[in-house]
């Protein structure tokens, strides 16, 4: 039986991963939070604290990673002639979906980018968070196999989509003129920040790479689970060993389960956090990363699930539902096994036949 | 727009049909699958596949990553697969060949 290495390993996720494990490790070196070198929850929460959306004094930054990554993404799309304007088929759906990725994430402490560079410094208590997320996933494959699906989208015009690109460039333009109403945290994570510079190049080069490889962490299990092709699994596999090769290298390799960075070890709600940013991802299409890079090539569904996290952020740290190292409020169980429920019965009742 | 929508009721329309090639019964069936989000355009096919011993199923796209995820899951499925760009998207056409083309 011959086997096609090549579709089912492609060099271009594999080096996407590896890079993205590198620059995570790199960058929480040069002086973003510790296993935090980049994690797409927890910037877009430090932004919308930034923007004065949230009141957790320690979580405010206007971190230039998720706009670089943003502007990569939309220049590899349009050079490669796959910037196009798409409609959102169902965008209160995805604006929920969204949200509820966002307090799932906020509650495990981390995105599943946040969760393998987690697992890359040797935090075993993201392997429960690695558990509860292949479980999410593997509960949406059985919805999608059901017959879920968002709806259809519409090709449009390419002007609304200039939207994302246009505020991301506006982010870094404030970042740099640094304005009285913009928060900057004085002390906790909010203040560890790598040198801007460092993080744009960073992610522009992620955001280019993401769009050219379609990489997503949730698609890996997910394609796995449901045609057997690990094409994209192995781009998390090599983000993985990257990070921890990295990590090895400069000597922040730490491997236990206790005293970890930014983390708890309420493994439960490890669990179920995932469980729901699992779930929730496979409803949309793609995990957190992938869900910006769509958005910055036009697709207005991603878009409304972008907005749906940065207000799922606001929510989670207004309202006191996200976790810090110390554990996870009782209100944060409450909300994701809600958010569980939501997911579930939104992916049973939607759907065309 | 208007013509966009027409050859979608069409396509649609037609669920499947039957023809007869000689002494075996092939299959022929048209998805379209243009505006859905992924993985949905690849478990349709899939589905579409596994429902068939052999037969053609021609597949509407209108995103290259979908042309991507569809001929990969043919090759999988050792399905021979070609594909041309048409009106608003790709018409991909695999072709699956079988029991007996299983074997090597």
């Amino acid at each position: 039986m011959r086997t096609n290495w090549k579709a089912m390993m492609p060099p271009v996720v594999i080096i996407t991963g590896a890079i993205l494990g590198v620059l995570g490790a790199v960058l929480a070196w040069a002086g973003n939070p510790p296993n935090m070198g980049l994690c797409i929850a927890c910037f877009q929460r430090d932004i919308v604290g930034a923007l004065g959306l949230h009141h957790a004094a320690r979580l405010q930054y206007l971190r230039p990673e998720i706009p670089a990554l943003i502007l990569g993404t939309t220049l590899a799309a349009a050079l490669r002639k796959e910037w196009k304007g798409r409609s959102a088929p169902a965008p209160a759906i995805s604006f929920l979906l969204g949200a509820l990725v966002m307090i799932g994430a906020l509650v495990f402490l981390g995105c599943p980018v946040r969760m393998t560079l987690r697992l890359g410094g040797g935090d075993l208590t993201a392997l429960v968070g690695l558990a509860g997320f292949g479980a999410g996933i593997w509960a949406g494959t059985l919805l999608l196999r059901r017959g879920f699906s968002l709806g259809r989208s519409a090709s449009g015009s390419r002007v609304p989509t200039l939207v994302l690109p246009v505020l991301a460039a506006g982010l870094l333009v404030l970042l740099f003129i640094r304005p009285a109403f913009i928060f900057f945290s004085a002390e906790g994570p909010g203040s560890q920040a790598a040198p801007v510079l460092a993080s744009v190049g960073a992610g522009l080069l992620l955001g280019a790479l993401a769009q050219r490889s379609r990489l997503c962490l949730a698609g890996g299990i997910r394609d796995l689970l449901l045609i057997r092709s690990p094409h994209l699994l192995v781009g998390l596999a090599a983000a993985l060993v990257a990070a921890a090769l990295t990590n090895l290298a400069l000597g922040r390799f730490d491997l236990g389960f206790s005293g970890q960075p930014i983390a708890h070890t309420a493994h439960l709600w490890s669990f179920l956090g995932m469980a729901l940013v699992g779930l929730g991802a496979v409803l949309l299409g793609g995990c957190p990363l992938r869900q910006l890079v769509l958005a910055a090539q036009g697709d207005g569904g991603a878009f409304c699930a972008i907005w749906g996290m940065f207000a799922g952020a606001a929510v989670a740290h207004n309202f006191d539902l996200a976790a810090s190292p110390a554990g996870v409020p009782v209100g944060g169980q409450v909300v994701v096994v809600a958010g569980l429920v939501t997911c579930l019965a939104v992916g049973w009742s939607v759907g065309e036949t | 727009m208007l013509l966009w929508d027409r050859s979608r009721r069409e396509t649609e329309s037609l669920a499947s049909s039957w023809k007869c090639e000689g002494a075996a019964v092939t299959q022929e069936m048209t998805i379209d699958a243009r505006g859905l989000a992924c993985p949905i355009p690849v478990i349709r096919v899939k589905k579409a596949l596994e429902g068939v011993a052999r037969g053609r199923v021609v597949v509407l796209v209108d995103e290259q990553v979908a042309v991507e995820n569809i001929t990969r899951l043919a090759g999988y499925m050792r399905c021979s697969h070609q594909c041309a760009a048409c009106e608003g998207g790709f018409r991909i056409i695999i072709e699956k060949p079988g029991s007996g083309g299983e074997e090597p």
